[in-house]
């Protein structure tokens, strides 16, 4: 395997993620509001279970394993809490939600300022330190 | 190889598309559903190996699997679940479903490789063999290589409830291991008289018995949590869910009275007297996947050593042993 070739792959790979990473923080943003107010909220749920099903399936591929382990953990806690058990799960679930978005900012806010300027940027060095 | 992967993740796509190019000569085509990718396994030619999410909308991973497996030319395809699903509910359902590895998302680009390594050994050495699954008296399928059947070869019985591959079994004990699943027990049912049993009989009568006794064993582990497959040399191994078989020697009546109801007879009408033995059972516990392999192995050991034990017994007391 050419180390450096898969290297470039793999960074560019980092970026892709960390771009798609910020629609999806700002989707869950919007669904735990909308899980608070929602009169029946399984689609909801079941939304924001997907979303971090996904972020659980990749982050930690590309470095970023506390963010997955975070989105795992949140995910299996929304597959064992149905929306159905009450208004004290969904209280439960809105707050787990929330830790999730702290620690999905950690990767953010970094990265809100940064611009990648070509291919030679320092991208990884913010990046690849995984939270 | 050619392989498909099946996921609703882009992501995986590009992930998977930069390290399988890394990593010898595979090709990658990719589906977003499980319809999508049915539709494209019945119209392309033959995929090598299967790269398959669990939780996908619509038709979830196992049922894709189970559809897989029913289509002309993939019932013996490599199907490697790749999903973030870690509960062991998920693993059983997986590998029953006819899996053949499971890799928990998100992967190590190495175990990928490796794993990817295996699998490749796998569908060479299959196709060097000629396997294909045959259809045998009892209705079910078992797999027939080019070459004459051995005693010691084991070989694939499908669609019996719980009944694997070995090579699919060894992948399940070492993932359970691997994720410290533990709490399942290992052990193994062994045929007594084998050798003569196998000298006596035709290949295909051969391979018959080893279904009937399949069947029944999978009836009497019947309400149980377990996967078992055929190791060769007349020996099950199964994975049982915690301890849940506190008797091993009453569990034994209960499959050889199981395997008597069958009346099991040759080609040529007479009569097959098979009886097994079970060996000691051993719990999984963290191990790294060489050690764990060796659970199955001390497990069968251990059965065809109580079979040879319980042959000998009987023979000290000047009683008739198997014969057809």
């Amino acid at each position: 395997m050419d180390q450096h070739i898969f290297e470039a792959g793999m960074s560019r790979l980092k970026k892709l993620f960390v771009q798609t990473h910020y629609q999806r923080h700002d989707r869950l943003e919007y669904l735990v509001t909308k899980l608070q107010q929602a009169e029946s909220p399984a689609a909801t749920a079941a939304e924001v279970e997907d979303i971090l099903h996904k972020i659980a399936g990749t982050a930690g591929s590309v470095g970023f394993k506390k963010l997955g382990d975070a989105a795992q953990q949140v995910e299996v806690f929304f597959r064992d809490h149905p929306t159905s058990k009450g208004s004290a799960d969904r209280a439960a679930m809105v707050q787990v939600l929330n830790a999730f978005l702290d620690v999905s900012l950690g990767l953010c806010d970094p990265l809100e300022q940064l611009t990648p300027r070509n291919h030679d940027d320092d991208f990884d060095k913010v990046s690849g330190t995984g939270l | 190889m050619r392989i498909l992967a099946i996921d609703d993740d882009q992501f995986i796509f590009e992930l998977l598309k930069e390290i399988i190019s890394h990593i010898g000569d595979h090709t990658l085509e990719t589906a977003e559903s499980g319809s999508e990718a049915l539709a494209i396994i019945r119209d392309a030619p033959a995929f090598d190996c299967i790269l398959l999410d669990f939780q996908m909308p619509k038709m979830n991973g196992v049922e894709v699997c189970r559809a897989v497996r029913l289509i002309d030319g993939y019932d013996q395809t490599p199907v490697v679940m790749l999903t973030a699903m870690s509960e062991k509910r998920y693993i059983d359902a997986a590998f029953l479903a006819g899996a053949t590895d499971y890799i928990n998302k998100p992967f190590e680009i190495s175990d990928l490789r490796v794993r990817l390594g295996v699998i490749s050994s796998l569908v060479a050495a299959r196709r060097e063999s000629g396997m294909i699954l045959s259809p045998i008296s009892s209705g079910d399928q078992a797999s027939v290589a080019s070459t004459p059947l051995s005693l010691y070869q084991p070989f694939e019985i499908r669609d019996i409830e719980g009944v694997v591959d070995v090579v699919a079994l060894e992948n399940y004990v070492s993932k359970l291991s691997r994720s410290r699943l533990f709490g399942s027990s290992v052990f193994a049912v062994s045929i007594r008289r084998i050798e003569q049993l196998f000298m006596q009989i035709t290949p295909f009568d051969f391979q018959c018995m080893l279904v009937d006794v399949a069947e029944a064993l999978s009836d009497t582990l019947g309400s149980q949590n377990f996967i078992a497959a055929y190791a060769g040399s007349g020996s099950f191994v199964c994975v049982v869910e915690g301890s849940k078989i506190y008797n091993y020697p009453e569990f034994t009546d209960r499959l050889n009275l199981a395997i008597q109801r069958l009346e099991m007879h040759c080609s040529t009408g007479a009569p097959l007297r098979v009886r097994v033995s079970t060996g000691q059972a051993s719990r999984i516990m963290w191990q790294s996947g060489t050690t764990a392999l060796d659970l199955l192995s001390h497990a069968v050991n251990s059965a065809e050593r109580e079979a040879s034990r319980v042959e000998k017994q009987l023979d000290d007391f000047g009683c008739d042993g198997a014969s057809p």
